[in-house]
This record gives C-alpha cells, sequence and structure tokens, in this order.
C-alpha cells in the first residue's frame, strides 16, 4: 500500500522531473552562440567564450547582437569588454563597429577599462576614420587615456596619426605618456620619425624617454646616419639602460 | 581638559597605529583558487577539478597581478588585462570559497635596479591593458594575448629578469623549451587523477586531460600540451618574499572600473571628472592605508551606490551633491601637497572647540 500510493508515484515523479531537467540542460547547451551571449542567466564565462566565437566566426550576422550588447549600459562590464573585441575580431560592418565605439566611448559613464579597450580595437583595426576621436583623448585630462590614445595612433601609423603623436609630444606633461608616445611613433618608421627620435634620444631629461627612443631607433630597419651616430653616442648615456642599448647598437 | 586630552590622544593613536606597509612597484601578488590551491601546492591529491571546472576555465590554479603603485594592479582577467584597485585582486566569491592570499614577491635584486628600468616595466604593462585574456591557454606569455601569470613572466622578460628560467617556454624563434614535466594521468571519466605524487611535485606543466583535445587547450609540443601555471612561477628562487598588508580583497566583483567613487561619479556624471582623480588619489594614500580610513570605506562602500542611484536621478541633488563636495576636495588637496598634518590640525581644533563650548554651556548653570 506504502510502496504503490507514495514510493513509487514519489520516485516516477523525480524520474520525471530529471529527465525533464535533462532535456532542458541540453536544449540549453545546444543554444546558439548569440542566443547564450545574450541570456543574461548565463554565467558571465560562458557568455564570454560565446562572444569569443562570434567574434572568431567573422559572421557578419552576429554583429547585430554584438552591437547591442556593447551599447547597452545595464549590461555586466566584462560582457561589454568582449564584445568590444569580438567587434574588432569581425571588423564588420565596419563603420558600425566604429559608430558604436565612439558612442560608447563618449558616454560619460563608461568605465575607464572599457575606454581601454575601445582605444586599444581602434589601433587594432587602424580605424583612421576615429583619429579625430583619438586626438581627443590624446588631449583629454586623463594621463592613462593619453596613453592608451598614443598606442592606438601608433598602431595606425598614418601620417595624420604621426603628426599628432609628434605635437602632442612637445606639450605633454606625463613621462609614461611621452614614453609612449616615442614607442609610438618607433612603430610607424617613417623619414620624419627618425629625426624626432634622434632629437628625444640626445635631448630629452626624461631616461625612461630616452630609453624608448634609442630602442625605437634600435628597431628600423633603415636607420640613417644621423640615426646611428645617434645611438653611437647612447652609449656615453648617464641611464646604464639607455648606455646598454648604444652599446649593443654599436656592435 | 581631560576630555580634550583623550580625544586628543585617540586621534593621535588612530593616525600613528595604521600606517600600511608600502609594496614597491612591480611586486608580484599571488592567491590561491577557490578551495585554496594552486596546483602542486595541495596538501593531499585533489580530484574536484573535474572536465566541467576544465570546461568553464575554472582551473584551480590561482592567480597572479602585477603591483603598480597608490594600491592598483594591473593583472589578466577575462575577457582583458586591466588594471585596477588592489582591492579587486581577491573577488569575494572566491574568498567565499576558500580563496588564500599568498602574499607578494619581488625579484631578487630589484632594489638595485635603475629607477628607468622599474618604470619601463610599469609602462609595458599599461601596454598590455586591454588585450584579451588567452582562454585556451595557447599564448599564455603573449604578446597578443595573456593569462595571469604568463603577463608578469611577459613583463618581467621584456626588461630584461628571466623569472622561470628552466622553465615553461623562454619565447625567441623556436626557442621553446620544456623542462618542466608532471603528467596527470586521465582515468576515472571525467576527474584529474595522478599518483599522490602530484602534490609533491614542485615542476609541472605537462598535463593530459580527457577535455584537453576536444578544447584544444593548452600548447603543444611534440604531442604532449603544456600549460604554464601560476605555482611554477611562485615556486621560483628568482623571487623573493615582500612583507606587505596593502588591501588585496573586498572589493566586491571584478569591477575596477574606477567607478567606485559612487557619489562623486553620479554627481560629476561621469567617472574621468578630474576632481574625482583627486578624490581617488586622497582615498588611496589616506583612506585606505588608516583603519580609521577603511572604516569609513567599508560604511561608504556599503550605503554609497544606493545614495548614488538616488544623486543620479535628479539633475538638483547632482548639483547640491558638487556644491557639498567642494569643502571636501579643498581639504583632500590640502593634505594631498602638505601631508596629513593639517587634517590632524583640524581635528584637535574641533575637539578643543566642542569642548569650550561645552563647558561654556554648563558653567552658568554651575554658578
Amino acid at each position: 500500500m506504502f510502496l504503490r500510493k507514495i514510493i513509487i508515484p514519489l520516485f516516477s515523479a523525480l524520474f520525471i522531473l530529471s529527465f525533464l531537467s535533462a532535456v532542458a540542460d541540453t536544449g540549453r547547451d545546444a543554444a546558439t552562440d548569440p542566443a547564450t551571449a545574450l541570456d543574461r542567466t548565463r554565467s558571465v564565462e560562458d557568455r564570454l567564450s560565446a562572444i569569443r566565437t562570434m567574434g572568431q566566426s567573422g559572421d557578419e550576422r552576429h554583429s547585430d547582437p554584438l552591437l547591442r550588447m556593447l551599447r547597452d549600459t545595464g549590461e555586466n562590464r566584462r560582457v561589454r569588454t568582449g564584445a568590444v573585441m569580438a567587434l574588432a575580431e569581425s571588423d564588420r560592418p565596419r563603420s558600425q563597429i566604429l559608430e558604436a565605439y565612439e558612442e560608447v566611448y563618449r558616454d560619460r559613464k563608461t568605465g575607464e577599462n572599457l575606454r581601454y579597450t575601445i582605444l586599444l580595437s581602434i589601433g587594432t583595426l587602424k580605424a583612421t576614420e576615429s583619429q579625430a576621436l583619438l586626438a581627443e583623448a590624446l588631449s583629454g585630462d586623463d594621463d592613462r587615456i593619453r596613453f592608451k590614445a598614443a598606442q592606438a595612433l601608433g598602431m595606425i601609423g598614418s601620417d595624420d596619426a604621426v603628426n599628432l603623436l609628434v605635437s602632442r609630444f612637445e606639450q605633454e606633461p606625463d613621462r609614461m605618456v611621452r614614453a609612449e608616445i616615442v614607442r609610438a611613433l618607433g612603430r610607424s618608421e617613417s623619414a620624419s620619425v627618425e629625426g624626432v627620435l634622434v632629437r628625444v634620444l640626445k635631448t630629452d631629461p626624461e631616461p625612461l624617454v630616452r630609453y624608448n627612443a634609442a630602442l625605437s631607433l634600435v628597431q628600423f630597419k633603415s636607420l640613417g646616419a644621423e640615426g646611428r651616430e645617434a645611438l653611437s653616442a647612447a652609449g656615453e648615456d648617464p641611464s646604464p639602460m639607455v648606455q646598454r642599448v648604444g652599446q649593443e647598437a654599436g656592435r | 581638559m581631560k576630555k580634550t586630552a583623550l580625544i586628543l590622544i585617540l586621534v593621535s593613536f588612530v593616525f600613528a597605529s595604521s600606517e600600511v606597509l608600502a609594496l614597491q612597484r612591480g611586486a608580484i601578488l599571488y592567491h590561491t583558487s577557490r578551495g585554496d590551491t594552486i596546483y602542486g601546492r595541495a596538501a593531499a591529491l585533489e580530484l574536484p577539478c573535474s572536465a566541467i571546472q576544465l570546461a568553464h576555465r575554472e582551473m584551480k590554479s590561482g592567480h597572479v597581478g602585477l603591483y603598480i603603485v597608490n594600491e592598483r594592479i594591473i593583472h589578466a582577467v577575462t575577457p582583458a588585462v586591466e588594471e585596477t584597485a588592489s582591492v579587486n585582486f581577491i573577488p569575494q566569491s572566491d574568498l567565499d570559497e576558500g580563496c588564500r592570499y599568498l602574499g607578494a614577491k619581488v625579484p631578487v635584486g630589484i632594489d638595485t635596479w635603475p629607477a628607468e628600468q622599474v618604470d619601463q616595466l610599469m609602462l609595458l604593462a599599461r601596454e598590455q591593458v586591454g588585450k584579451p585574456y588567452d582562454i585556451q591557454f595557447r599564448h599564455q606569455k603573449g604578446p597578443d594575448t595573456f593569462t595571469c601569470v604568463g603577463l608578469v613572466e611577459y613583463l618581467y622578460e621584456q626588461v630584461g629578469y628571466d623569472i622561470t628560467p628552466s622553465g615553461y617556454y623562454s619565447g625567441g624563434a623556436g626557442g621553446l623549451t620544456y623542462t618542466q614535466t608532471y603528467n596527470c594521468e586521465s582515468s576515472l571519466g571525467l576527474d584529474w587523477a595522478g599518483e599522490n605524487a602530484f602534490a609533491e611535485l614542485v615542476e609541472f606543466s605537462s598535463f593530459e586531460h580527457p577535455l584537453a583535445d576536444p578544447l584544444n587547450v593548452g600548447m603543444i609540443h611534440e604531442a604532449k600540451r603544456y600549460m604554464f601555471f601560476p605555482y611554477t612561477q611562485y615556486t621560483q628562487a628568482t623571487t623573493v618574499d615582500v612583507a606587505t598588508d596593502i588591501p588585496v580583497s573586498g572589493g566586491g566583483t571584478s569591477g575596477g572600473d574606477g567607478d567606485d567613487c559612487f557619489i562623486a561619479t553620479a554627481a560629476y556624471g561621469t567617472p574621468l571628472h578630474p576632481h574625482l582623480g583627486l578624490l581617488r588619489e586622497f582615498r588611496e594614500r589616506y583612506l585606505r592605508t588608516t583603519s580609521a580610513g577603511r572604516f569609513f570605506l567599508s560604511i561608504y562602500e556599503r550605503y554609497g551606490p544606493s545614495l548614488a542611484a538616488l544623486i543620479d536621478r535628479s539633475e538638483i541633488l547632482k548639483g547640491l551633491t558638487r556644491i557639498a563636495l567642494l569643502p571636501v576636495l579643498g581639504l583632500c588637496i590640502l593634505i594631498l601637497h602638505t601631508g596629513p598634518l593639517p587634517l590632524i590640525a583640524f581635528f584637535v581644533a574641533l575637539c578643543v572647540l566642542v569642548v569650550y563650548q561645552v563647558r561654556r554651556r554648563k558653567s552658568p548653570q554651575e554658578v
């Protein structure tokens, strides 16, 4: 009696329930990447994994959900950061991506790490279209933002980007940003940059800045006589780090 | 007078007794993972790192971060390398599940390095912020993707210091070396399982796991899969322990977006307003480094967000808050430029004034 009325129905109910939950789980696992990425009941790690796959697929249909996540200010910050990187990887549709980047960057409530990722992604995309935004960031109040803007401009490496970096260098008060500008200039390897780097190596008061100027010059594929001479003189620099670069270049 | 003296002593005690041990730039912070493990360090064989955990990238491998300055760190987390307050180094959820802080280490002889060498480390660390986390552990040491341990290894190698000279891979064209070996044999279905020697072995990087192939995790070398674990780096003789008690947890979520100045951010409408930089600097230098300051912050962090949400909804409240913040900003500028003495003098003067007023009010009644 007890077995028939209680135990068997109880076990049957449990069996059906576990079967249903397994089916539901399978359904969740089989969900498409965009569905997983947008599903806020999922863990952030699962969503990030799906977002990454979406970016790697290069499928333009994925850009809509990615753009939606990026623009959603109520969305988890890590998810938004993941969307920024996935969009940079897919690179399509470029104008919409850059528009969304700019919109989110300009949102005053956007946090600093998300801004850094946006600036870096603009650099990754070599988006000359967004140079105005980078120019603005390069002259902003926050030295870390200026640093990232310099890095992104260096990745773009266009003539305009180089000009922006050179003119900013003259007025930049922060030595970390100055050093990053020098590194960014070094990446562009244009002939006009060599002269700037030589001047920095010879005259800048900051050892960190001179060190990076020397490192940049060393990496030039075709270095002019002026550059070689400056590197040779760097062997006598008061900074041991600059000295080392100069001496190694001399060998 | 006795009361005044007592208050004076209390104020002095609060400021004098609660200095945090400063930490030098470039120090490396370590913590264990959930369950107090940092692979190879566990006291006994561990089985709970299941395939599901591997699939969810919850490897029990602990975490590593690089100390920058003013209680800020740079560390590689999913989805990207970030710069954040040191309180975000150990998320509360990990602490709740048995994670433990292992302390800070620095390279041997870092004190003799030229200042620009450490500056260069800081510069390179800042350059990596925003780069993707390597969730497949295939390019842990960059230069385009990183894991927490790979990031620190990469940065130090870039300034000429190899923390793991005989281990993992040293980079260079075709110069991959795998001198550390540990084989975690797979059996019993989905769980990690191996010999008990697992716990005693210090050097390991090679691993086997039922899901490693399907997930394509780790670097492949001569048909073996390798990963670089924090413990491998943690045990190197190339670094030494340094004493510090900077706050490494209690930041709640792994935020780090600078919006922890809730009220001021709401008032100014942006986390990037220059006044916020001032308030943050004051917080990092004077509030986080004193017990009284930390007590204030704990209350602020509890009630600040709801107050900030309220301010955020009203333009009038925003304006009023900005006005109310002015004297606070003035005090911050004063202290940041002249040290904490004016603050102490201010408190003492306030206490004396209060006591004087109380005594003055009492005097006529007594007469």
